[in-house]
């Protein structure tokens, strides 16, 4: 209380008003922790939206691929058997002429192989061989939780290589529904997270936008060519084939004629900053490209239009609540002078034997003014008024009014009293 | 017009060019080497089949009089024959592997339409793979291809997607104005004249932001639109196929969301049907993205932090909301002038005070001695301080000297614009002396100075200060000082601007505080004074003032200035006087003469 009794005092005596500031280490704290809540949680609500994907998908498509098992498994052993005995019975039954045995048997061949090749088509068919070419006949399951989390990883952001996909209906139009959410909500968390790079970087480069298009489309050809290395170097195939796939990954074609044999989590933070980095170049290079383009041609002269009303709009709004501001306050100041007038008349009048004479406590309620010529008129008996209209701005002549107009910018001048006013204020509380 | 839409066409037919341009070239790249591959593994496929046969014919042939019974011949002769049927089978399995889809009875080839199927759905990063470069060439090709092309490409389809969000917001608009008047024709009311202008000029500030209203795009119409589209497409597209409609509905939205698993494939004859309906598909989604994407992604990115946007629209909601916040902040304030007045007892805080500090000097054992203690603390913060005037590109700061067991005193003064969180704070240091005048600062800015007192022992708590500074054609440096209890003389210089030669000024008055400033007392001025005599004691007044140029304009109006008249005079030597008005007599001079600057000839000028 004695210090705001102390800006009252301030106050009272006409002075302007003493701010002292003061923000403590809490304040910060929380500060920060309001600004960056919401990123954070953005970022878990896609970590936690890709693996909840994953487990669905994988406790809804793996019944489905252990009954395509079973029947292909039952199909190609009736196919095989099928096969071997046709071959050898027909080989037997013509055992003399040996040029129709021949032609017989190769009409099986070709049959066979078309069968064959057409039960290929079928992703669990083609799992099972490739167990058995690869991990001699220890069958691994399509839908495990890496091949899971890389299928989920990879359609949202919308990679799509291809490995494993659903096949049940309902997997089907769930995933449509699943890549139509997910989708959006990866490219704004990855947007989000790369904004704060760019404008990290924008300050890095004082405000240059041409040295950090040029940085970013370097760093994006660096980024790919580098990780493509990485991935020849860990799995040892050629070069090419790894900067091949690194780029075909980052901008999200996804092909899926290579299969990486690294940790599914590492691909995934290769592909996520790299599809943040690709977002964030064609973001900033093409926007600008895309704004000169798009809006090349069109009117020009509308636009300065609205700007010339915006300018009068903000430089009103700047003058009428400054003033408006002002008279509250004095309304304010107004009632306390009241009550101090009320309360010091009273020991006045106590003192019947004060040394001031009773002509002093008069108080003249007259308000006159003297000029230069010091002459004293009172205002009521004033003859002479002038003829002068009050108003903000002088638009008598329309090319006096560009005088008046101070550069008000909207970032600089325009609400730049109240923000005076509201520090004024925040004294008291 | 016709430059108008020039360059968009020379734009998207540029992205054809380079579409068509890179399927001829991966067409020369790949195609002989993927018929190679093909034929090189169907001949393995032979090699070993007539191996098996081969095989078969021999053990057959050893083994036919051991066995009467043809079917244990055939048991036999299987059973021996084993292995080269699994050789035969992982044959045709690698080649299966090595070829995708190759082995089908349409199988993809590289021809003029698959090629231009394959850049289109690359560039356009969906990649299904159902062919896809593997020669060293065809990759090192497919990787600048996709440098240069796909963000070309994503500029043009960004370019298409841009026109039409702009024609579907447009026509919303439209549609929201029908619907606006249709209910105002409903109701009753007069229609306005749509020759008005939007702002009239006697407007004030809450009538202009009530009717600035923001009219957002439903995103809603957006999604359900593609929505629409994808349906559609996978209705049309599965006319030439044998796809049930979920895997045609599933074929169509993997490929607009530019996954491409490429588990599904379009036959020959549909590839350009499917082609047109993805491409199309691919620009409504981005047209999804940037609409929706953009608008709520620079919301979430800014969120908890100042709003730095050139947009007229964000400052105009920005005002709205400080408006509220500065409401809100005079009438807290004033509730807490009504507590004050609560405590009328100020003695109590007094001896409270002092008590309190009593005790803490007591509890002190680190310095027994009380003058050591006290000769070396830093000095306090200055006090009384205050903006005596200002003008368009100075200020004048003044302050009452404090106190500081160290008489050597110097003072440092920090100031920076006070609305830009990123200004650049100026510093004057070693200030001898209790005025300054700081010049080279902007007109019509607000200002905030950092005053501290600094002593060898160390530096005070800072006092702040913040004024606004006048415009240029103002008068400047408005001085308002007591002659005596109820007489104010308002003294000012002349305007910065020297074109317009000034005539007389017009200062304008009032003691009513609530009046409105049309309502103002105003008198002309001759010259650059003018005293105010009689007034009320104990009083509030307000003043300001503007110039009058000899062609009939004026100037602005300047700073309104804020002074209060004392109570009933008494005479100097017979009350206690202010320090204020020691620092105001000695600041300013008494003389009539127009010549004479205001400020005595010692003061400290600094120009930054």
């Amino acid at each position: 209380m004695a210090r705001k009794a102390g800006g009252l005092a301030a106050i009272m005596s006409g002075q302007p008003v003493v701010v002292v500031k003061k923000r403590s280490v809490f304040w910060r704290l929380r500060h920060l922790t309001r600004q960056g809540g919401l990123h954070v949680g953005l970022i878990l609500l896609c970590i936690l939206y890709v693996h909840f994907g994953a487990l669905f998908f994988m406790y809804s498509e793996s019944p489905e691929e252990q009954r395509i098992l079973r029947r292909v498994e039952k199909r190609y052993d009736i196919l095989r058997e099928t096969f071997l005995e046709n071959v050898n019975r027909v080989k037997l039954e013509d055992f003399s002429d040996e040029r129709r045995v021949n032609e017989s048997i190769s009409r099986l061949i070709d049959d066979y192989s078309k069968h064959m090749f057409k039960l290929f088509t079928n992703p669990v068919a083609a799992n099972m061989f490739d167990c058995l070419f690869y991990s001699q006949s220890n069958y691994t399951p399509l839908w495990t939780t890496d091949s899971s989390l890389l299928f989920t990883a990879t359609t949202i952001i919308p990679v799509g290589y291809g490995y494993i996909a659903p096949l049940t209906s309902t997997g089907r139009i769930v995933l449509c529904i699943y890549a139509a959410f997910g989708i959006p909500l990866a490219l704004v968390m990855m947007s989000d997270v790369g904004k704060f790079f760019a404008d990290a970087f924008v300050k890095f480069f004082h405000e240059n936008i041409t040295a950090f298009m040029v940085v970013l489309l370097i760093l994006l050809v660096a980024y790919s060519v580098i990780g493509g290395i990485a991935y020849s170097k860990i799995v040892g195939v050629p070069m090419i084939e790894g900067v091949y796939f690194s780029t075909i990954t980052i901008f999200t074609i996804g092909f899926g004629d290579i299969t990486p044999g690294i940790p599914v989590y590492v691909i995934i933070i290769f592909i996520v900053f790299g599809v943040a980095i690709v977002t964030i170049a064609i973001d900033v290079v093409a926007a600008n490209i895309i704004h000169h383009i798009h809006y090349m041609g069109r009117q020009v002269g509308r636009a300065k239009i609205i700007a010339d009303k915006m300018l009068s709009m903000a430089q009103k709004i700047s003058i009428n609540r400054g003033l408006g501001l002002g008279m509250a306050q004095l309304g304010a100041f107004a009632r306390m002078g009241m009550m101090i007038n009320v309360s010091a008349m009273g020991p006045q009048d106590g003192h019947a034997n004060g040394g001031v004479g009773e002509g002093g406590i008069e108080m003249s309620r007259k308000s006159t003014w003297r000029s230069e010529n010091d002459e004293i008129k009172t205002r009521k008996s004033t003859a002479f008024e002038p003829d002068l209209d009050f108003d903000m701005i002088d638009f008598r002549q329309p090319s006096g009014s560009s005088q008046y107009l101070y550069g008000f910018g909207f970032d600089n001048n325009a609400f730049g009293l109240a923000d005076g006013q509201s520090d004024e204020d925040s004294v008291f509380m | 017009m016709a430059r108008f839409l020039s360059l968009h066409v020379l734009l998207i037919g540029s992205v054809v060019l380079y579409i068509i341009l890179g399927a001829i070239v991966f067409q020369m790249l790949e195609g002989e080497h993927l018929d190679a591959l093909k034929k090189d593994h169907m001949a393995k496929i032979e090699q070993n089949a007539k191996d098996y046969v081969d095989k078969l014919w021999s053990v057959a042939k050893r083994d036919r009089d051991k066995y009467k019974n043809v079917e244990d011949l055939i048991k036999s002769v299987k059973e021996d024959t084993v292995d080269d049927f699994n050789d035969y089978v992982d044959t045709v399995f690698y080649a299966h592997r090595a070829v995708r889809h190759g082995y089908d009875e349409d199988s993809p080839t590289w021809d003029f339409a698959n090629s231009v199927f394959f850049t289109t759905t690359m560039l356009t990063s969906i990649g299904y793979g159902y062919v896809a470069p593997s020669t060293f060439g065809g990759r090192l090709f497919g990787v600048i291809y996709c440098l240069i092309g796909i963000p070309l490409t994503l500029v043009t389809v960004a370019n298409v997607a841009k026109f039409l969000s702009e024609t579907i917001f447009f026509l919303h608009y439209e549609l929201w104005n029908k619907c606006l008047e249709w209910k105002r024709k409903r109701k009753g009311e007069v229609e306005a004249d749509p020759l008005q202008p939007m702002f009239g000029d006697d407007e004030n500030e809450e009538e202009i932001l009530d009717r600035v209203r923001l009219v957002r795009f439903p995103p809603l119409t957006v999604f359900f639109f593609v929505f629409v589209y994808g349906c559609i497409a996978a209705w049309v597209v599965r006319y030439w196929e044998t796809w049930t409609y979920v895997e045609s509905l599933y074929f169509i939205f993997i490929s607009i969301l530019t996954v491409g698993f490429g588990d599904i494939r379009p036959s020959p004859g549909n590839i350009w049907v499917t082609l047109a309906f993805v491409v199309v598909g691919v620009i409504l989604t981005t047209m999804c993205m940037d609409v929706v994407g953009r608008m709520y992604l620079k919301e979430i990115h800014y969120l908890g932090r100042k709003l730095k946007s050139s947009n007229p629209f964000y400052l105009l909601r920005e005002a709205k909301a400080r408006r509220r916040r500065a409401a809100m902040a005079s009438l807290l304030a004033q509730l807490a002038k009504g507590m004050i007045f609560a405590h009328k007892d100020y003695n109590e805080l007094a001896r409270k005070k002092s008590k309190r500090k009593k005790e803490k000097r007591r509890g002190s054992h680190v310095l027994p001695n009380e003058k050591f203690m006290f000769a070396r603390l830093p000095p306090d913060p200055p006090s009384d301080c205050q903006v005596v005037s200002t003008s368009a590109y100075s200020v004048r700061l003044a302050w009452a000297p404090p106190f500081s067991p160290d008489p050597d005193l110097t003072y440092n003064i920090r100031y920076r614009l006070k609305h830009n969180e990123d200004a650049k704070v100026r510093e004057l240091r070693g200030i001898k002396g209790n005025t300054v005048e700081i010049m080279s600062v902007d007109s019509c800015s607000l200002y905030e100075f950092r005053i501290t007192a600094h002593n060898k022992f160390g530096e005070s708590k800072a006092v702040y200060l913040v004024q606004y500074t006048e415009p240029q054609l103002s008068p400047q440096h408005i001085l308002a000082t007591r002659l005596n209890a109820n007489t104010i003389e308002l003294t000012w210089e002349p305007p910065y601007k020297k074109s317009h030669e000034v005539k007389n000024y017009v200062v304008y008055f009032t003691e009513n505080p609530n009046a409105s400033l049309s309502e103002w007392e105003k008198i002309p001025v001759n010259g650059r004074r003018v005293v105010f005599p009689d007034l009320r004691f104990d009083w509030f007044y307000m003043f300001s003032a503007t110039a009058v140029f000899k062609d009939g304009q004026r100037s602005p109006l300047s700073r309104a200035l804020f002074i209060k008249t004392d109570k009933i005079e008494f005479h100097k030597h017979c009350v206690g006087h202010s320090k204020t008005i020691d620092v105001m007599d000695s600041i300013c001079e008494k003389e009539d003469n127009e010549t004479t600057a205001l400020l005595k000839r010692d003061y400290v000028s600094f120009a930054v």
